[in-house]
C-alpha cells in the first residue's frame, strides 16, 4: 500500500509541476537540467519559484491535515473527529488571526525572535489550546462522548471565529490584506519561506506520530484497558494533543482553513488496509499529500487561468464523503 | 498474594465502597460477589487502580501505586465488561495488543493459541464489532490471556482481574472459561473475578468475598460464606443452600428464593 501511495504521490508531483495557466511543461526540464542545458528564465522561474514551493507546500500540509485527523481521531476513538470540523481549526485561525492583528503590540524583542515564525506559533498556540479544552469537555471519567465533542466543537468554532470577527473589525488597511490573502484558505501565494515557516512545524509533529502508534492502537480499547496494557495514558494523550495542535496549527497558518482532508484520509486508508495506527499515520501521510496536490490541480484547472480556492475544492468532495462516513455510523454517535 | 485494606471509594458524591478489606492468594481462584450496587465491580476497579480509592493495595507486599504502570502490565491482566473498541479492528489484531504489554517479546503464534483456548480459533480475521457479545468477552480474554500467558513470571505470579467474564455467555462457555481460570489458579497464578453466579462460584472458587452495601461482609471458603444466613442478608431474600452429593458441592436453585418478610 505504502509503495502504491508514493507512486500516486510521485505522479500527481510530477502532473502538478506540469500543470499551470502559464503552458510551462515539465517534462524537458529534467532532461535540460541532466545534459547541463541552459532553462529558459521564465519557466525556471515558474517551474522553481512557483510551482515547486506550491507543490512542496501542499505535500506538507496535505500530509499534516490527514496525519492530525487520524492522530485526533485516534485520540477521541472516534472517526468523526477532524480538527478542521471541532473547532480545532477555528482556534488555530484565531491564533493566526490574532499575530497577523496584534503582533505589532508584542515587545519588539519577543516579535524579533520570532520572526516570520510569530504567526503558525500563534495558531499552534491556538490550535493546542481548543484541542485541550475540547478534550477536557468532552472526556469524562475516560469516556469521551460524541455529542459533546461535536457540539462543543461548533460552539468552540463559533466563538473562535466571532473573536476572529472582532480582530478583523479591528485590522488597518495592510493587516487586511494579509487576512484576506491567508483566509483564502489556498496553496496560492506558495513561496520557499512559506514552505520553511510551516514545514519547520510540520515535520516536527509528524515525526512524533511513529511514537505515538502503538499506543493509539491500546486506546482503542479505551482509557482503562489501554493503561492495563503499559501504555501511559496521561502522557500519551499530551503528546498527542501537542502533535495536532502543531500540525493543525502549520498547516492553518501557511494555507488557511482546508476541509476535509483530515477525515477522508484516514477512513479511506481504515477501508483498505484497516485501522492499525503503525500503517495507518505513514499512509495517511502519502495519501493526504496525494489528494491535496490534486485538489489543488482541480482547483487551478476548472477555471484557469484564474483559480477555485482549494477549500471550495476539498469540501465539494468532501462534504457529500463526511454525509456518507456520518450515515454509517449513526449507531455511534448515541446522541 | 493481594492484600486491600480500608478501601473507600466515592463515585459523584456517593460512597459505594465504606472501608472494604479484600485478599486473594495466587494459586485461588477468589470470587467477588454480591447484590446489584453493593461494589463488587467498584472493589474490583479499585484494585485495578481504574478508580481513585483511599486506603492500601499491596501486590506481595508493594503498595500497587508505587509499582510503574509498564510494570504491573508485565504482571496483571484486566478484563473489564463489556467493551467497545473504536476502529474496526480484526479479532487478531485486538488480541495481539496483549503481546505489545510483554517486556519479552512474545511469539506471535500466541494470540492464535489465546484464540483456540478460549474457543475462538478460526475467528482471527473476522472483524471484533461483528461478533456477538459473547464472543466478544471471549476475544477480550484471549486478550488478556495473551498479556499473561505464563501464570507465573520472572517477578512472581501473575494477576488475572476478571468483572463478570461469565456474564453474556451460554453454560458450555461459562464451564469454558471458568475451567480457563480454574487452570491459570492451578499453575500458580492469582484470579480474582467478579461473578454473579453463586453456583458456578461455589464450584470454582477456592475463596469468596460477599459484598453488601460497600462493605465486605463475609470472606472464606464457599462453604463459610455462601450459608442460608449470609447469603439471605446479603440479598435481602430467603435463600436455602444445598449439598449436591456427588461431587460435592454447595449449591442454590432459584425456586426455592421467595421475597423475605
Amino acid at each position: 500500500m505504502a509503495i502504491f501511495l508514493l507512486v500516486l504521490l510521485t505522479v500527481v508531483s510530477v502532473l502538478s509541476l506540469g500543470t499551470g495557466a502559464s503552458g510551462t511543461r515539465f517534462w524537458p526540464v529534467p532532461g535540460q537540467v541532466l545534459r547541463g542545458e541552459e532553462i529558459a528564465a521564465r519557466d525556471a522561474i515558474i517551474l522553481f519559484d512557483i510551482r515547486l514551493p506550491r507543490l512542496a507546500l501542499g505535500i506538507l500540509v496535505g500530509a499534516a491535515l490527514a496525519v492530525s485527523g487520524a492522530v485526533m481521531q485516534g485520540l477521541f476513538r472516534n472517526p468523526l473527529a477532524d480538527p478542521g470540523l471541532v473547532g480545532v481549526g477555528a482556534g488555530a485561525g484565531l491564533g493566526a488571526i490574532g499575530a497577523i492583528v496584534l503582533g505589532t503590540m508584542l515587545p519588539l524583542a519577543l516579535r524579533g525572535a520570532l520572526g516570520y515564525y510569530l504567526v503558525p506559533v500563534a495558531a499552534f498556540i491556538g490550535g493546542w489550546l481548543t484541542t485541550i479544552l475540547l478534550y477536557r469537555m468532552s472526556t469524562h471519567r475516560g469516556r469521551t462522548s460524541v455529542a459533546v465533542m461535536l457540539l462543543g466543537g461548533i460552539a468552540i468554532a463559533a466563538l473562535a471565529g466571532a473573536l476572529s470577527g472582532i480582530l478583523i473589525y479591528m485590522a488597518n488597511d495592510a493587516e487586511l490584506r494579509d487576512l484576506t490573502f491567508w483566509g483564502l484558505g489556498s496553496l496560492a501565494g506558495a513561496t520557499w519561506d512559506k514552505v520553511a515557516l510551516g514545514g519547520a512545524l510540520i515535520v516536527l509533529a509528524l515525526g512524533a506520530t511513529p511514537f505515538l502508534a502503538r499506543a493509539l492502537n491500546g486506546l482503542a480499547l479505551g482509557e482503562g484497558p489501554a493503561a492495563h496494557l503499559g501504555v501511559p495514558v496521561q502522557k500519551m494523550k499530551n503528546a498527542a494533543i501537542l502533535t495536532v495542535a502543531a500540525a493543525t496549527g502549520a498547516a492553518v497558518a501557511v494555507s488557511g482553513g482546508i476541509g476535509f482532508i483530515g477525515i477522508v484520509v484516514p477512513h479511506l486508508l481504515r477501508l483498505m488496509i484497516g485501522p492499525d495506527h503503525r500503517w495507518l499515520l505513514p499512509n495517511a501521510a502519502l495519501l493526504g499529500a496525494s489528494l491535496l496536490i490534486l485538489a489543488d490541480m482541480i482547483a487551478r484547472s476548472v477555471v484557469a487561468p484564474a483559480e477555485l480556492p482549494i477549500g471550495i475544492v476539498t469540501a465539494t468532495l468532501g462534504g457529500p464523503f463526511f454525509l456518507w462516513i456520518l450515515m454509517r455510523n449513526r449507531s455511534l454517535l448515541d446522541l | 498474594m493481594l492484600i486491600a485494606s480500608d478501601i473507600h471509594v466515592s463515585l459523584a458524591g456517593n460512597s459505594v465502597l465504606e472501608g472494604a478489606g479484600f485478599r486473594a492468594e495466587a494459586g485461588l481462584v477468589t470470587a467477588i460477589v454480591g447484590p446489584n450496587g453493593s461494589g463488587k465491580t467498584t472493589l474490583l476497579r479499585a484494585m485495578t487502580q481504574d478508580l481513585p480509592y483511599q486506603g492500601r493495595i499491596t501486590l506481595d507486599g508493594n503498595d500497587l501505586t508505587a509499582i510503574p504502570g509498564w510494570r504491573l502490565a508485565t504482571r496483571r491482566g484486566v478484563l473489564p465488561q463489556a467493551s467497545r473498541i473504536a476502529f474496526p479492528f480484526t479479532v487478531l489484531e485486538i488480541v495481539r495488543l496483549g503481546l505489545s504489554a510483554a517486556a519479552v517479546p512474545a511469539p506471535e503464534s500466541r494470540a492464535s493459541d489465546a484464540l483456540a483456548r478460549v474457543g475462538l480459533a478460526g475467528f482471527e480475521g473476522r472483524f471484533y464489532q461483528e461478533l456477538s457479545g459473547g464472543e466478544q468477552q471471549r476475544a477480550q480474554l484471549a486478550r488478556v490471556l495473551c498479556q499473561v500467558w505464563d501464570p507465573v513470571g520472572p517477578d512472581g505470579p501473575r494477576w488475572l482481574f476478571l468483572d463478570e467474564p461469565v456474564a453474556s455467555l451460554d453454560i458450555g462457555h461459562q464451564l469454558e472459561v471458568m475451567d480457563i481460570m480454574a487452570d491459570y489458579a492451578a499453575r500458580g497464578g492469582g484470579v480474582v473475578a467478579v461473578m454473579h453466579d453463586l453456583n458456578l462460584t461455589a464450584i470454582y472458587a477456592a475463596s469468596v468475598a460477599m459484598l453488601a452495601e460497600g462493605r465486605v461482609m463475609a470472606q472464606g471458603t464457599p462453604e463459610e460464606v455462601l450459608t442460608d444466613v449470609t447469603l439471605s442478608r446479603a440479598y435481602g431474600c430467603a435463600l436455602r443452600v444445598n449439598a449436591a452429593p456427588d461431587p460435592p458441592a454447595t449449591f442454590l436453585l432459584p425456586h426455592m428464593a421467595r421475597r423475605a418478610g
